[in-house]
């Protein structure tokens, strides 16, 4: 990985509590890492222990109690939600362009709009409504809305989680086809360590609850030559796991 | 597909051919039951079609539809925006919540016919304000019930989308308040309206002096029952014209995005 490049979003000692029924609840404690320009980096962890919270904090809909996060505060964002989060009385068409209404200008928008719709197999159903199209369609739909923003960071929060094997490799394969072409970074969450290590060029480990990193681990295998089976990839794996299962 | 189309044509086909069917053994009931009774207590179908023509001649009906038309959009204006606002403040505000509840599940199970003699008491007879009066207090809660359910309804997770990619304070309440809010609007004018217009006409009978409810109670009062089926008719015209003509097409549009196929 090469440290030269430049650092797009800075999380410094980040802590952050929720009030419960029985006092506060600390989930993060002195959470720090960065994530570079057109790096892909996994979060994993156990469930609960605030992987979705340190997205919200990026994206500044929670504040953290203590420390911070850098960033270009005109830093475009895309956001995959675990459920597709579309506009259900929008078209796929209108869903997509709306938001990139307040991001691009519109002679920039719709070709990259046009060009995203063709390229994800999308475009005969531009005009349908999310409710007639099927769960896989509408996390496709989510996809490309992230994309079409033309982002310098894409937050993911548990986008294969609730999709079948087939269209978990479909929207790897979509999201890795305009990585490569456009170079946006992207911090993936995800329980699975398998699909941390199959993506990412860097995991971060996190532990249970009050949440600490405790283990960055480098996948410095090209992406193709990827595979369960390539005794680097399953050694990082293995290493994820112990963490993982503690 | 064309099988599609042609069932979907074929069922709503066979559907209109039931529901004229419906209204077809009514009229024979009808033209049936009144051959065995007087005028003053029966009249037959083509008794009322007469009285019918004979209204439309002497130019009493349109007069007597605007006026009661104008006080039921007016009284019924008048509790959407009320109904509106104190919902907004229901629930925004806590404290508006616990107050108003309790107030409109009180002003809604008071019978119509309370409002009417207070409205009398307070406004007298004959004022446009005791017809609007009735109105207001009879829709109001139709009205705040459903908007407030509406509002309870917002999908706040599609709020956060829309702050990620930094939509404006006025594309959040355009796009996703009020869209969400939609089919309960259209549904609040639906019932809102329908209940307007009766407490209308029942507010004219027994407090006004013009008015399709007013020339209800002539009618009545001169022993014409011809008449007063005539006026029924009427009523019931205007209201599927209105159901018909505005409201279906409203509610399709409103409603579009949820038809599955």
């Amino acid at each position: 990985m090469n440290r030269e490049r430049q650092v797009i979003v800075e999380l410094k000692n980040v802590s952050k509590s929720f009030a419960t029924q029985n006092g506060r609840l600390q989930v993060l404690t002195d959470v720090s890492f960065q994530v570079y320009a057109g790096e892909i980096v996994a979060l994993v962890g156990p469930s609960g222990c605030g992987k979705t919270t340190i997205l919200q904090i990026i994206t500044g809909l929670l504040d953290s109690d203590n420390g911070g996060v850098i960033k270009d505060p005109d830093l475009r964002l895309g956001y995959v939600f675990q459920e597709p989060r579309l506009l259900p009385w929008k078209t796929v068409d209108q869903n997509i362009s709306s938001m990139q209404a307040n991001l691009l200008s519109p002679p920039e928008a719709a070709p990259v709009r046009q060009k995203l719709l063709e390229r994800t197999g999308l475009q005969a159903y531009k005009d349908a409504y999310p409710l007639q199209l099927s769960g896989g369609l509408r996390q496709r739909v989510e996809l490309v809305r992230a994309l079409a923003v033309k982002p310098e960071l894409i937050l993911m929060d548990e986008p294969f989680q609730s999709v079948d094997l087939a269209l978990k490799h479909r929207l790897q394969e979509l999201l890795l086809d305009e990585y490569n072409r456009e170079g946006f970074g992207v911090l993936l969450v995800t329980h699975s360590p398998e699909d941390a290590v199959m993506l990412a060029d860097r995991v971060i480990v996190l532990s249970e609850k009050p949440t600490v990193i405790c283990r960055e681990i480098e996948i410095d295998i090209p992406r193709k030559e990827r595979s369960i089976k390539n005794a680097t990839i399953f050694s990082r794996l293995a290493e994820i796991l112990q963490y993982v299962l503690k | 597909m064309r099988n599609f189309i042609s069932s979907k044509i074929n069922s709503v086909y066979k559907d209109t051919l039931i529901s004229a069917a419906g209204i077809v053994v009514v009229l024979v009931f009808w033209h049936v039951l009144a051959t065995e009774y007087p005028p003053l207590i029966l009249p037959s179908p083509v008794e009322t079609l007469t009285a019918l023509k004979s209204l439309w001649q002497s130019g009493q009906v349109w007069p007597n539809c605007l006026i009661t038309l104008q006080r039921a959009l007016t009284g019924f204006g008048l509790a959407f925006f009320a109904g509106f606002l104190l919902a907004l403040l229901g629930q925004a505000n806590r404290f508006c919540r616990t107050l108003l509840r309790p107030l409109v599940t009180i002003v809604q199970i008071v019978p119509p016919v309370v409002w009417i003699i207070l409205a009398v008491i307070w406004f007298g007879v004959a004022k446009d304000l005791t017809v609007v009066f009735l109105i207001f207090m009879v829709t109001f809660p139709v009205v705040f019930i459903n908007i407030y359910a509406g509002l309870d309804s917002i999908d706040f997770q599609l709020v956060e989308m829309a702050r990620v990619y930094r939509c404006s304070m006025r594309q959040i309440i355009t796009d996703i308040y009020l869209q969400s809010l939609m089919p309960h609007l259209v549904s609040a004018a639906s019932i809102g309206i329908a209940f307007a217009w009766k407490s209308t006409v029942f507010a004219e009978f027994l407090g006004s002096s013009s008015g399709v409810g007013f020339a209800l109670s002539m009618a009545n009062n001169n022993l014409e029952t011809e008449k007063v089926f005539a006026w029924t008719l009427i009523l019931i015209a205007v209201m599927l014209a209105f159901e018909y003509g505005i409201l279906q097409a409203v509610k399709r549009k409103a409603a579009r995005w949820m038809r599955h196929e």
